[in-house]
């Protein structure tokens, strides 16, 4: 982990340097030693401010999105992961960003994990989290200290993750992670449970789910493959799709006009998910729609940047659920 | 001062339940639920181990949606009566021309003030209120708002005293402090065995006397006394407020530093929503076929739209320009209004940014002199 | 504004009358509109019209009274409100007049009402421009366009009060002669001894045959003098920009020079929080500002 870390200090290094691009996105630490965020570096000076660990889980192909970079013309610098960049083919896909004025890192993943699992095993603040090999030691403000393997706190989708090297890159920082073996498709478990209800008891539970849901719109924003975010539907008055009104109804017709937005672009990399304030499981809905359109048009999300996404073509020649 | 057992906390929220609706930080179902706000329920527990409840208590008294006028259409003639039976159908007006029918309007006001009683703010959450209060209440000369002040009239608010701060918590920075008591009606410190209690208003004075609470011994006031001091040197400084609001605005033009601290802004509206005195609002109609209802509901200033007028000219069209409108309202237009600050130091908009966006590092950066392009000194 | 308090109210201190929330019954709900009928509409140029309200509330209507370049929110329930200059006199008593440009959506719906509709109306509200201390002085108006409508009443009121101002200027262009509102007010400018109208457009059109030129360019050909003269400007942003700096050039101060603005608004009574240029907000503090107010403030127009 700490040579990925080296490799992408260096990369960015020498791409700033070389003025081969206006500034490097990457991930650094924020106000504590347990808090990872994404860093703009614009002097190769400051490189050692990138870090690598299992806490870089923000998806940073969200800042290449229509109207995210500071300005139009700057040559951009970008670290991802192999989830990241899936949303970056998909952008790719639809042409909403120009490959010659961004430069690709990509760091193989081990995977990431989930630093709310980790809070909840404390009853005090997490202020520090430190990585050696598989352990990961978390330690509280009043001093408590716990360890634990990292396999265990490895978020779902990263557990089933069949794509841990980018798929689009222009350099990597360091050596590819073995491919995994076995299944060939996706896995769907965690969707088992809610596939078994009634329409009704899924009606019900969705309504549930949705109705802590305060339209702060972090998962919207958070998403690189949802662009019309100045522009949203959800915020649209003609015509007017969803009200303003915050109520459980309401909630969930925005969340499914996202979900259908995305479909067909969206990989499940779970950034929604982890932006939430309140914890509403978004990640769930946009793995239905991934195995949807994996079961009806043998579709993948993001993974070959000649592809369109499958819901913006229409092909005589599709196999509806016969592959 | 007076002490509540910690097991007469639910005889006293039975008590309260009898006249108003109560409200409590609770877990969620599972039990590793985040602790929100929530009505009580016979049985639960309020949950005070965990500092901060996910979102403020904003949302009791500043609705987030509120439906405060209902209108209706009629056409008039519209009696539901069948044609051939009516009397007075259109006839001629004073200028001998034939009256159209026309619509009639009923247009009513809906103002709802429930009691409630909300137990276990943090004195953070109650001074968020009354930054949000001189807004709403005429402060300064500006209007008077009766919805707002109906529920809040009607809202007791017991706040429960801190005992172990978050590295991000930052009220004493502000003036606040763990024990703080504004806005306030009643100051819970927890002690050995339960709470001792201060009445502070009106209204806390009528709670203490029920029949839960019994005189504080002398041993237990200096207990309190002593749990107040100590976490007053556990908050850490994050910045002094001298020449803050001189700073903010002489440092306005500096747009490379406003894009810097910006760059991991994603503009979602996350802090303004869980904070416990920002209070921005949209206004909206929602109409089906011959009636409807205007809508008060939370906006926020990070909303690409906010500021965007019809001919298509949007004054804070980048990201930038809504981040520094943002810290420059909290901390020197609010203040330049209310004489207070828009920020009550609890951090919530630090641990909720989905990109942790740090509040304090902003006001000290953009608070302080700074050197300007040409190497002079701002 | 009034002296500013420097507390809160509460529901005794409304019922007093404490609050600046204008007449009528609704003083404790400034939310609330009073409804009002559309008694006519005037088709002052291809897209914009005037709207001619009265409130359905004779006591209301009886007791409205508005200072000069005061505004309301006018708006149609199902839709929602936006801010118009109230441009009727204010010695008016039969009527609110408001011009309304079919721009977007409530402007739309407003064009689309006909004689009899109901329409919602929060008025008099914002600051309005201070005659009074105008007095003695000489009043140039430059106008483009729909900005007319802003400064109608207050043309109305100085010349309601003509002895008490020394020269009045109007320079008043729009696009083409069909974009210029209020032809029945131009004629009575042109035909007053007391008035200097100029009234331009900003290309040469057929059947015109009076001034031809930019507003800001017959500015500097007239090139007024500063001295005890107040201008007052509204128009396009282009405009102002230009008018701005040609009223620079002809020496006129900061103080002299007078404008009012519009920005996007909810509540209008500086609450929400959006129509805010620095501290300020547009809906109350103003929406008339001086050039040398607008200096402190920080440049988000």
């Amino acid at each position: 982990m700490s040579e990925r870390q080296a490799e992408i200090r260096e990369l960015a290094k020498a791409a700033l340097s070389e003025g081969r691009v206006d500034y490097f996105i990457g991930w650094g630490t924020g106000y504590d030693n347990s808090q990872i965020v994404p860093v703009f570096v614009r002097d190769a000076g400051e490189v050692d401010e990138l870090v690598w660990n299992p806490l870089a889980q923000h998806n940073l192909s969200v800042y290449l999105k229509r109207k995210m970079p500071e300005s139009p013309d700057a040559k951009i610098g970008v670290c991802v992961k192999g989830c990241d960049s899936r949303t970056l083919v998909s952008l790719l896909q639809e042409e909403l960003v120009d490959p010659e004025q961004i430069y690709v890192v990509g760091v193989p993943c081990d995977g990431v994990i989930n630093r709310r699992a980790v809070e909840k095993e404390f009853s005090g603040e997490v202020v520090d989290i430190l990585f050696d090999g598989g352990r990961v030691t978390a330690t509280s403000r009043d001093g408590e200290s716990k360890e634990f393997s990292r396999e265990d706190l490895l978020f779902d989708h990263c557990r089933s993750c069949r794509y841990p090297n980018p798929l689009y890159q222009d350099d990597s920082a360091g050596d590819p992670v073995p491919e995994p073996e076995g299944e060939a498709g996706p896995i769907w478990e965690s969707l088992e449970e809610f596939e078994a209800l009634s329409t009704d008891q899924k009606s019900a539970r969705l309504e549930e789910v949705f109705s802590t849901c305060i339209r702060c719109f972090a998962c919207i924003h958070v998403c690189p493959v949802c662009y019309c975010w100045d522009q949203c539907v959800c915020r649209s008055r003609k015509p007017e799709l969803v009200s303003q009104k915050v109520e459980a109804k309401e909630n969930l017709m925005f969340q499914m006009i996202h979900m259908f937005h995305v479909a067909g672009r969206c990989p499940s990399c779970g950034a929604c998910d982890r932006a939430c304030p309140v914890e509403i499981p978004l990640y769930l809905l946009h793995r239905k729609m991934n195995q949807e359109l994996h079961d009806m048009l043998g579709f993948e999300a993001g993974v070959d940047v000649e592809a369109k996404p499958a819901l913006q073509t229409f092909d005589v020649e599709d196999p509806f659920g016969e592959h | 001062m007076k002490f509540l057992a910690e097991d007469k906390l639910q005889s006293l929220l039975k008590e309260l339940a009898n006249a108003a609706q109560v409200v409590i930080p609770a877990r969620a179902e599972d039990a590793e639920g985040m602790v929100s706000f929530r009505a009580w329920e016979p049985g639960v527990e309020p949950e005070l181990d965990v500092l901060l409840t996910r979102q403020s208590a904003k949302e009791f008294i500043f609705k987030q949606c509120e439906e405060y006028l209902t209108y209706h259409y009629t056409m008039e003639g519209e009696t539901g009566v069948p044609e051939e039976e009516e009397e007075g159908s259109p006839g001629e007006d004073e200028d001998g021309l034939e009256e159209i029918a026309h619509e009639t309007l009923r247009v009513e006001a809906r103002v709802e003030a429930p009691p409630q009683v909300l137990f276990g703010l943090r004195p953070c959450d109650a001074s968020g209120l009354v930054q949000i209060d001189n807004v709403f209440s005429g402060y300064g000369g500006f209007y008077f708002d009766p919805m707002y002040n109906a529920r809040r009239e009607a809202t007791t608010i017991l706040a429960v005293a801190c005992a172990e701060p978050r590295s991000t918590c930052f009220c004493t920075s502000l003036g606040g402090s763990p024990s703080g008591t504004e806005g306030v009606d009643a100051l819970f410190t927890p002690v050995e065995g339960g709470f001792t209690v201060e009445a502070l208003t009106d209204k806390g004075e009528e709670l203490v006397k029920s029949s839960a609470f019994v005189d504080a011994e002398g041993s237990q006031e200096e207990a309190a006394a002593k749990v107040k001091e100590e976490i007053e040197g556990k908050v850490d400084e994050a910045f002094g407020l001298e020449g803050v609001r001189e700073n903010l605005q002489a440092n306005f033009e500096d747009t490379e530093g406003w894009d810097e601290l910006a760059s991991r802004c994603i503009s979602c509206g996350t802090c303004t929503y869980v904070c416990p005195n920002c209070y921005c609002f949209n206004i909206t109609d929602h109409k089906v076929e011959t009636s409807g209802e205007r809508v008060r509901t939370w906006d926020n200033c990070f909303n690409p739209s906010y500021t965007l007028e019809t001919s298509g000219h949007n004054p804070r069209a980048s990201k930038r320009n809504r981040f520094r409108n943002r810290f420059s309202h909290k901390f020197w237009y609010y203040p330049e209004k209310y004489d207070s600050l828009l920020c009550s130091g609890c951090g919530r908009c630090i641990t909720h940014c989905p990109v942790r966006i740090d509040l304090r590092e902003v006001v000290r950066e953009m608070g302080s002199p700074r050197v300007a392009a040409s190497g002079e000194e701002a | 504004m009034a002296e500013a308090q420097k507390s809160r109210l509460t529901f005794a201190h409304v019922e007093e009358g404490a609050t600046t929330a204008r007449a009528g019954k609704n003083a404790g709900n400034p939310y609330l509109p009073e409804v009002a009928t559309v008694k006519e509409i005037v088709q002052e140029t291809p897209n914009i019209k005037s709207l001619r309200v009265t409130f359905d509330d004779a006591e209301v209507m009886e007791n409205f009274s508005f200072a000069p370049g005061q505004v309301g929110q006018l708006g149609v329930f199902g839709v929602g409100e936006s801010t118009f200059a109230i441009n009727s006199s204010p010695y008016d008593k039969d009527y609110l007049q408001f011009s309304v440009m079919k721009a977007g959506e409530v402007t739309t719906a407003l064009h689309d009402l006909t004689v009899g509709d109901k329409v919602g109306v929060r008025a008099p509200m914002g600051c309005s421009f201070p005659v009074e201390e105008w007095k003695g002085k000489k009043i140039l108006y430059i106008m483009g366009g729909i900005g007319a409508a802003a400064l109608r009443a207050t043309i109305s009121y100085t010349l309601a009060h003509r002895d008490d101002y020394q020269d009045i200027t109007i320079i008043y262009g729009a696009r083409t002669p069909q974009d210029l509102t209020y032809m029945y007010d131009i004629e009575d400018w042109e035909a007053r001894e007391d008035v200097n109208a100029l009234i331009t457009v900003d290309q040469e059109a057929p059947e015109w045959d009076g001034r031809v030129g930019f507003v800001p360019a017959v500015l500097e050909e007239e090139a007024p003098s500063p001295k005890d003269t107040i201008a007052i400007t509204c128009g396009p942003p282009i405009m102002i920009k230009f008018v701005l700096q040609s009223l620079e050039k002809l020496q006129f101060a900061d103080e002299q020079i007078y404008t009012t603005l519009e920005k996007r608004m909810k509540c209008g009574i500086g609450i929400c929080g959006r129509c805010n240029l620095g501290p300020k907000y547009v809906c109350v503090d103003g929406p008339v500002f001086t050039m040398a107010d607008l200096r402190e403030l920080p440049d988000e127009l």
